[in-house]
């Protein structure tokens, strides 16, 4: 079984596209595919599910490069920002008139945000903020770490979402390290990457189980197994952190399980609904060690 | 697997015209599978689909793609659609024989996309349409864009220009 601190460690780091409102997530780059790869994702899904989203992206780009990027995506940027739904501002203006920042001013003004954005009908509100802002404004980091680890109120409805995002390029490590932590969730660094996780009789997935990342999970399933083998005979396989399960690792996972001895462990696969249905089309009911359970996402 | 559940088949001898309603026309190499996985569900999303039949049309549009670049070639183009407002076409085009014929992957997947998958093949190209099926209640089908909330107010700005949030009113 896993143990609880493996289990929230895992969930602790999730996908972009798994976010929810309510979410406070830490996010980085170190390159320019990676800036803009999860921000323009997380605005993506927020118009799709009809949250209102604000971009204060790094300062020093142009918003109308901004927008090209999040555009490029596909066709649904330009109507939604017509329309109001995507607009583009700075942490300098989010706090005008005030010219200094301070938490309480940067909370109070985003909860209003989020209260106009249900009056206005939206689903939800949620922002992307590059953490560029601290050094425009000149912010000293400690007043940054507290105001990410006392921000709580703000997403306590669950009506808000947001991801702050660092440039590892700019941000000492150990204050990425502390900021990583002071956030409730960390998110993977690029679209499609897989996350896998260990603990004794447990193997936990998190990010997108595909071709591009069978061989993580290749590398991690012959330890699991041997551990459980030598365990209480039980591994469980945590897929309810992916936002993507291929047919290629679902495969694998069936093979592996198909592969056990007789009287050999057991495997229990966790997993959302959708990923049930894919490990059951490709004949999970066919293999006597494994059993499937759902999970209801959250 | 060739089938003829799609009527409004635009593919000719050489060449993919633009489809009514056309969201995205774009080309993704076998690194950029997440990409275009991420684009799909937004279009998904935005078209009104349940988060099954959501799940079930990227996990389609990806094993079909990622059977497609996975065979020596260039990328493949994918061009999404809305033909109507409630209806999600996804093409997929590969200038090669492409990798389809008989995978059992996409077998599932066409069938409980009720039929809505076909293939094409002309020569050295292959297309593959799917079709997202309609999964809401006939009376939740009046779809168009994520309808926008009542009395929302225009958009504060032009392409790319700044625009705050607006002061609490």
């Amino acid at each position: 079984m896993p143990t609880d601190s493996a289990a929230a460690s895992a969930h602790r780091t999730i996908p972009v596209l798994r976010m929810r409102p309510g979410d406070h997530a830490y996010a980085d780059y170190d390159d320019d595919e990676g800036r803009w790869e999860i921000l323009v994702a997380f605005i993506h899904e927020g118009l799709a599910r009809g949250e209102k989203v604000t971009v204060m992206a790094d300062p020093a780009v142009p918003p109308a490069d901004v927008h090209e990027r999040v555009h490029g995506h596909h066709g649904g940027a330009e109507p939604a920002l017509r329309r109001g739904q995507l607009s583009y501002t700075s942490m300098r203006e989010l706090i005008a008139p005030d010219a200094r920042f301070t938490a309480a001013r940067q909370l109070g003004r985003l909860q209003e945000e989020t209260a106009t954005a249900r009056q206005q009908g939206y689903t939800g509100f949620r922002t992307v903020i590059d953490m560029a802002w601290v050094a425009d404004l000149g912010m000293d980091i400690e007043g940054v770490m507290h105001r990410e680890t006392h921000a709580h109120a703000l997403f306590a409805g669950r009506d808000y979402a947001e991801i702050c995002t660092y440039d590892r390029r700019r941000f000492h490590p150990e204050v990425l390290d502390a900021m990583r932590e002071g956030h409730p969730v960390a998110l993977l660094d690029r679209l499609g990457a897989l996350h896998v996780e260990r603990a004794e009789g447990w193997l936990g997935l998190v990010g997108d189980a595909d071709v591009t990342t069978r061989a993580q999970l290749l590398a991690a399933l012959p330890a699991a197994l041997d551990g459980a083998a030598g365990g209480d005979g039980r591994l469980t396989v945590d897929l309810t952190g992916l936002s993507f399960l291929g047919s290629d690792c679902a495969v694998s996972l069936l093979d592996a399980a198909r592969a056990l001895p007789p009287g050999g462990p057991r495997v229990e696969i966790r997993c959302l609904r959708f990923h049930a249905r894919v490990l059951g089309m490709l004949g999970a009911r066919s293999v006597p060690q494994l059993t499937v359970t759902t999970v209801e996402d959250a | 697997m060739t089938d003829d559940h799609v009527t409004d088949d635009r593919v000719t001898d050489d060449r993919v015209t633009a489809p009514d309603g056309l969201v995205t026309d774009q080309r993704f190499g076998a690194d950029e599978l997440p990409v275009l996985r991420a684009v799909v569900t937004h279009c998904a999303t935005l078209a009104g689909a349940g988060v099954e039949h959501r799940d079930l049309f990227v996990f389609a549009v990806h094993e079909v793609a990622g059977s497609l670049v996975a065979a020596p070639g260039p990328d493949v183009r994918v061009v999404i659609s809305r033909p109507d407002p409630a209806t999600l076409v996804c093409r997929i085009t590969e200038d090669g024989p492409g990798a389809t014929d008989g995978a059992p992957r996409l077998r599932w997947p066409a069938g409980e996309l009720d039929g809505a998958l076909r293939v094409d093949r002309l020569a050295d190209r292959t297309t593959v349409t799917l079709r997202l099926p309609d999964d809401r209640p006939a009376g939740g089908r009046a779809g168009g864009d994520r309808p926008g909330p009542p009395g929302r107010r225009s958009g504060p700005g032009r392409h790319g220009r700044p625009a705050g949030p607006p002061r609490p009113e």
